[in-house]
């Protein structure tokens, strides 16, 4: 290369790339005039130029440059003054689009040869930035840089002007609200659904990359020139928030926030979901679709317009749309999927988009819809209305009749003696609810002058029961029971508590308290208020249904299991683990006698005795369990059932437990797997699963893996449940669990401390499960040298695992050996002693042969023994230690290396004091 | 160190032209840019991702008064920047090549992890000398090449750096890395 001229070859080259590829070849032919060697020269390098596309950049930098350039001169901007001409980046600011209680909006334009291309920069005028939120700020940026959906206005950069206001640079959407597009174009019910699903598919999108909305308005959803929707603003709102609520960027989200679209947990300033998105969406489809919206909000003030939107409830679409024949269409599985999203509760609506997708996919096809929830009652229904023409409808009786036995023999298996009884009884129910339907079928006589949803028509029935049959006690109870069982499976609690309890008064009076009738309301009732998390009132009505159960049938009946069974999980769920798993037994010996172990109740209940000895430290026993349930399970069920995923959970934590990280692994994978295909990747179910394999691989020593699953589930949590949640709290604390492992010391004692701290306010100070939030935030103490507090935070912990474990069992070891270390470190070596004393009895009783927390204990102990000088002893200790750990880990592992530091140590100690 | 003020008066000197200026704001930038770049990853700057732009960032957060300089001269303190990132990755990928015989560290300083975002030393100290090459060729290219891929600037600032047009540095950009590409292939 060196004899030829650069400058030629330069400019050859540099024409040759203006021009199209295509003619290249002669230009360079012509230029060279024969110079093969120059030819030759120009034509690798241009070879490698295209090559070598991409090299040496980072494609996403590259893809980004433009806005970055933009994002540079934004922050040197004063925002106060005149931004119209001033040239950012290569792009220059054409007009002022918007103006809100945010700030405004410009709209910037780059016309440079190669290409046009507009973009919004929206800067936001509330509050300062303090420089606290930065960091934040950056990293909730770089999320919502990562969202690209075709639906959703993409977000290019953002930072804060130099005078101390956040600006975001988004794409530019030349559009209208969706409001004002179908006012103006005048598309009809079926087509708005359509539109409003390419809105559901978008938030979908951004729901499962963990971005919540938190303001959706038509004013956010734009609809441009060729008809497709563009979500604008996505995550902006939480852009803004700070971490904690005192000290905000901006307000936070509730003050600034549309009421008219606003969740009662934003009113209320709690915790936001996708649940919260989905309401807003729910208030924007009843205005598309009614016309209106469901309240009436003109001149109320602010105050009431809150009250309003926690207390009153929503007058069903079809009741308050003023379009001429609308009604008639909103009604029934509209007015249903609409109040769905509408209702107070969150954990009641519809928490996934994909809900509210299918069922307004299934509503088109006439299909049944969840907000309907499946009785069969419903679906005959459905089927009645789908088949209203034709000789179809005679299918539609028998399938009642089908239904009605299904119905009939559910109720009252234990009665088969009574057979006359039966006889009459399935003929009153069949009249009864036959009747039910024809309410709301016009061809009947009583129909009622509209169709009815399922609540209204439980809700009815309840009062036809009471109006009709309350000269018939049997059928009163039996009728007042089901309707209850029934609205609990549609989330209507308050009105199934109604039923059950007016089943139970009309039962105690008619059959007596002391019937089977009354034993097995009074079941219902126990584990509907399990359903609630009532666990106390849910004792209760179990140990009222036990006695009774027992006096009239003796202490061995068949019909006993059952309730004990139910009774058991109670005393699970309160953490009475010993008295849990004494229940279990007896209802697995009652099952045994009566020969009903070969179904997938018992094995249920044999995975739940399981679950009880995996947390009482009985891991032997709750694995032959654990295995006998999936073995039953995977020949029972055809394909990945429920049943499978948790079992297969359980053995990953029985094994996990066990120290056995490579089949516990090998588990939590599998269930993993099973759960994701169960209900997708966005449910949470997968915490547990995320947190449990994130600590699997960090004793596996994987501390990536490790971290990448616990930031997994923190970020699950934190969208599915809110950041003020328990489940939050559990997440974070696995979190820091990973950044201790990975030396991050600091990070790991702030979100410790954050942990407990969202512990503390979802549970009573002498709750158990504050054990493992204190226990955490004191080891982390202790390595940052806190010796104090580190005592004073494990000193609670064994006081509490005492309490609920029991003195001698597994994790009180833990606990006292972790203190032993504290006072050891802290210098208070009597104490330590003593402590250890105590744990000794546990690690060599309760703790298999050479666990490695036995290890650890040692290693403890030699450390003690080390800094009173008793050199021989911490040798000792060393040394056992040493081979309990070669025995679990490969040997590199940390714990190796510091007891066989530890050992040199006292081995070289040892013989120096020897010499002197 | 330097106080904000007098670092910020050196940048404006060296964009108007003062070879002296240049001369003394180097090794300042330099320094700062070592001590993060070697500060150790795990306790300091877990929050900061991997990048140069970051690192550079940082460290002109932390040197220069930005309400008394202008975008321009912004991009000048960023070539510098880049041409001491440069001389900091190559010299730590140098270190580290020898170690590799020797002994087996964790990478646990933020320089490590940019080197691993490099592809490992090797891919960098090559590129070095071959940039080194380049610069006896068209210094200009080599220029572009160093600001743009170590400093991770954009096409607009190197421009603006460089005192040419956008233009000119896309096309510079584009010959640049197709000699280097072609060279390192023939070195392989």
């Amino acid at each position: 290369m060196g004899d030829l001229d650069w400058n030629r070859v330069e400019t050859i080259v540099d024409q040759a790339l203006e021009l199209p590829e295509e003619e290249r070849a002669t230009f360079i032919e012509q230029k060279c005039q024969g110079d093969e060697q120059l030819k030759g020269e120009i034509t690798t390098l241009l070879e490698s130029i295209s090559c070598s596309e991409g090299w040496l950049e980072n494609p996403k930098n590259y893809q980004r440059e433009f806005y970055q350039e933009i994002a540079d001169d934004v922050e040197l901007l004063s925002s106060g003054r005149n931004l119209i001409d001033t040239q950012v980046g290569s792009y220059l600011i054409k007009e002022k689009i918007g103006e809100g209680g945010m700030g405004a909006v410009y709209l910037a334009e780059r016309s440079a040869d190669e290409f046009e291309h507009r973009v919004a920069i929206k800067i936001i005028r509330q509050g300062q930035a303090s420089k606290e939120n930065l960091q934040r700020f950056k990293r909730e940026q770089q999320i919502l840089a990562g969202l690209n959906h075709p639906g959703i206005a993409q977000f290019y950069d953002g930072g804060v002007t130099v005078d101390g206001f956040p600006y975001i640079i988004m794409e530019y959407v030349d559009g209208v609200p969706i409001d004002e597009y179908c006012r103006r174009s005048n598309i009809d019910l079926d087509e708005k659904i359509e539109l409003f699903k390419k809105v559901l598919e978008a938030v979908r999108y951004a729901h499962e990359n963990l971005v919540i909305h938190r303001d959706l308005k038509p004013g956010n959803i734009l609809v441009n020139s060729d008809g497709k929707i563009k979500i604008l603003d996505f995550g902006i709102s939480k852009l803004l928030e700070s971490e904690s609520h005192e000290s905000s960027l901006t307000l936070t989200g509730a003050r600034l926030l549309t009421p008219r679209y606003a969740a009662p947990e934003q009113v209320k300033q709690q915790n936001i979901t996708t649940a919260t998105d989905l309401y807003a969406l729910g208030i924007v489809f009843y205005e598309l679709a009614a016309g209106s919206g469901p309240y009436d909000l003109e001149n109320q003030s602010p105050y009431e317009i809150e009250q309003i939107i926690l207390e009153t409830n929503p007058k069903k679409p079809s009741a308050r749309t003023q379009i001429p024949g609308r009604s008639q269409k909103l009604y029934g599985d509209l007015d249903a999927v609409i109040l769905k999203a509408l209702r107070k509760q969150p954990e009641n609506r519809y928490r996934l988009a994909n809900e509210f997708l299918d069922d307004l996919s299934n509503y088109q096809q006439g299909l049944p819809v969840s907000a309907q929830e499946g009785t069969f009652q419903y679906r005959a229904h459905k089927f009645f209305k789908r088949h209203k023409q034709g000789a179809a409808a005679v299918v539609g009786i028998l399938l009642l009749i089908i239904g009605l036995t299904g119905f009939y023999t559910w109720r009252i298996t234990e009665e088969r003696n009574q057979a006359q009884f039966e006889a009459e009884r399935a003929q009153q129910i069949k009249e009864f609810m036959l009747s039910m339907f024809d309410r709301s079928n016009p061809d009947m006589a009583n129909y009622s002058g509209r169709e009815q949803s399922t609540t209204e028509m439980l809700i009815a029935g309840m009062q036809k029961v009471e109006d009709e049959l309350s000269n018939r006690p049997e059928m009163h109870i039996e009728m007042l029971a089901s309707i209850g069982d029934a609205l609990s499976n549609i989330d209507e609690f308050e009105k199934a508590d109604q039923a059950l309890t007016k089943a139970l008064i009309r039962s105690r009076k008619y059959y007596g308290a002391n019937s089977h009738q009354t034993a097995d309301i009074l079941s219902d009732l126990a584990n509907y208020n399990h359903e609630i998390q009532q666990y106390e009132e849910a004792e209760n009505y179990i140990l009222e249904a036990l006695a009774i159960d027992s006096t009239i049938n003796g202490e061995h009946s068949e019909s006993l299991s059952d309730k004990i069974s139910i009774y058991a999980s109670n005393q699970f769920l309160q953490s009475n683990y010993h008295r849990a798993r004494q229940l279990f037994l007896e209802a697995d010996s009652l099952d045994k006698v009566f020969g009903r172990t070969q179904t997938p109740g018992y094995h249920t209940m044999l995975a739940n005795l399981g679950e009880t000895e995996l947390f009482l430290g009985e891991y032997q026993q709750a694995e032959n369990h654990f295995l006998q349930a999936l073995n039953f399970y995977t020949n029972y069920y055809d394909s990945m059932h429920v049943n499978i995923a948790m079992t297969q959970y359980r053995l990953g934590m029985l094994h996990h437990y066990r120290s056995e990280y490579k089949k516990a692994e090998t588990y939590l994978l599998k269930s993993l797997d099973g759960y994701k295909t169960l209900y997708g990747a966005y449910n949470s179910q997968l915490s547990s699963n995320y947190a449990m394999l994130a600590r699997t691989y960090r004793l596996l020593g994987d501390l990536d893996q490790a971290h990448n699953y616990a930031l997994k589930d923190a970020d699950l949590t934190k969208t599915l449940f809110s950041d003020t949640s328990a489940m939050y709290a559990k997440s974070l604390n696995n979190l820091a669990m990973m950044q201790k492992a990975q030396g991050q010391l600091k990070a790991a004692k702030n979100n410790y401390e954050q942990s407990l701290l969202l512990y503390q306010q979802h549970l009573d100070s002498d709750n158990p499960d504050l054990a493992m939030p204190l226990y955490n935030l004191a080891d982390v103490l202790m390595d940052l040298g806190n010796y104090d507090r580190s005592h004073d935070l494990i000193k609670r912990v064994v006081e509490i695992d005492k309490a609920k474990l029991g003195p001698r069992h597994p994790e009180v070891g833990i606990d006292l050996n972790k203190m032993g270390a504290i006072l050891t470190k802290a210098g208070h070596f009597a104490q330590a002693d003593s402590v250890f004393a105590e744990a000794e009895g546990i690690f060599l009783g309760k703790f298999p042969e050479n666990h490695y927390r036995i290890g650890e204990y040692f290693v403890n102990c030699g450390i003690l023994n080390l800094k009173q000088q008793n050199h021989k002893e911490a040798s000792n200790y060393f040394k056992q230690a040493i081979e309990i750990f070669n025995t679990n880990f490969k040997e590199d592992n940390r714990r190796i290396a510091q007891a066989m530091a530890y050992l040199k140590k006292s081995q070289q100690a040892a013989v120096s004091s020897a010499n002197q | 160190m330097k106080t904000k003020s007098e670092v910020t008066k050196l940048l404006i000197e060296v964009r108007q032209g003062s070879k002296e200026a240049y001369e003394q704001l180097f090794p300042i930038v330099y320094d700062e840019l070592k001590r993060i770049a070697y500060s150790n990853l795990q306790q300091e700057r877990n929050d900061i991702t991997l990048t140069e732009t970051a690192l550079v960032h940082e460290v002109y957060l932390k040197m220069v008064d930005q309400t008394k300089v202008k975008a321009e001269n912004r991009n000048h303190f960023m070539a510098i920047a880049a041409r001491c990132m440069r001389q900091i990755l190559v010299d730590h990928a140098r270190k580290k090549k020898a170690e590799k015989r020797g002994g087996d560290q964790q990478d646990i300083t933020f320089i490590d992890g940019l080197l691993k975002v490099h592809q490992q030393s090797m891919e960098v100290i090559d590129l070095d000398n071959k940039l080194k090459e380049l610069s006896k060729i068209d210094e200009r290219l080599a220029e572009v090449v160093t600001l743009r891929f170590f400093g991770q600037m954009t096409v607009y600032a190197t421009a603006e750096a460089l005192g040419v047009s956008e233009r000119t540095v896309k096309r510079d950009w584009a010959k640049a890395r197709g000699w280097l590409y072609k060279e390192l292939k023939k070195s392989e």
